[in-house]
């Protein structure tokens, strides 16, 4: 699936994550920031390429900016902003 | 989970209209609870409480009180500058005997104001000495615990006051 057009998900304050998503070009590419980017950026990272994954995401950009939010946090602002993109 | 996911995208829309509208610093003042249901006569003291403290140190010029799943939340809007409001706001949480359960956050139209601006690293844990943000996402420590250390922190607060 191919990401339409832009869109936002979630807020900048504590325990959440801000997404922004965009069409891309014939792959996915993460833009990540993060205060715990050092301990837990790999796996931010894998739990946002799962959850494109399981969405049939295959092209797209992405900006995560992290506020200390759960991995359930990521996944759920991240398919809603796939969700959004669709609308 | 979708529940306050949804109800805390609201609220920060919620926080642009008020600046858009009133164009001071907005406080808001809200209990850091674990869990997905963070009203309880527990975490409303404490936002009352911290709210009062607050309130008699800035000037408040417009004071909105609302309750939600994300428990009791004031948002004040204040005649002083956001850095100003943000250093009292951050002794408070620092020295009030409450201070440490709330999440004080201090606003403006163009700036979220943060520990860093006055070279504070991050808040500690309730119960350990890493950084609060590491042992949430690590899930270090039950939230059963962490919740009960929130809840004996107040009954101490009533008694002793």
């Amino acid at each position: 699936m191919d990401i339409i057009k832009q869109a936002v998900c979630g807020t900048l304050l504590s325990n959440d994550c801000f997404v922004r998503l965009y069409p891309g070009s014939g792959e996915i590419e993460l833009e990540i920031k993060s205060p715990v980017m050092n301990l837990f950026g790999n796996q931010i990272e894998k739990t946002i390429l799962d959850t494109l994954h399981a969405n049939g995401v295959t092209s797209c950009k992405l900006y995560l900016e992290d506020k200390g939010a759960l991995d359930y946090t990521i996944k759920a602002r991240v398919e809603t902003a796939v969700k959004r993109s669709n609308e | 989970m979708e529940n306050i996911l949804d109800l805390r995208e609201q609220r920060d829309n919620y926080e642009d209209e008020l600046l858009q509208t009133y164009r001071h610093t907005l406080i808001t003042i809200r209990p850091n609870f674990p869990g997905n249901e963070k009203r309880n006569e527990y975490t409303n003291l404490v936002s009352e409480v911290l709210t009062k403290e607050i309130s008699s140190k800035l000037h408040v010029f417009k004071a909105l009180r609302n309750s939600t799943h994300e428990g009791l939340i004031y948002h004040l809007i204040v005649e002083e500058n956001g850095l100003l409001a943000k250093e009292i706001c951050i002794n408070l949480e620092e020295e009030h005997p409450l201070g440490r359960l709330a999440d004080v956050d201090v606003r403006n139209r163009d700036t979220s104001f943060s520990r860093e601006h006055f070279n504070l690293g991050p808040r500690k844990c309730y119960l350990c000495e890493d950084d609060a943000i590491v042992c949430v996402r690590s899930r270090k420590h039950d939230l059963e615990d962490i919740a009960s250390h929130f809840i004996a922190v107040v009954k101490e607060y009533v008694e002793h006051k």
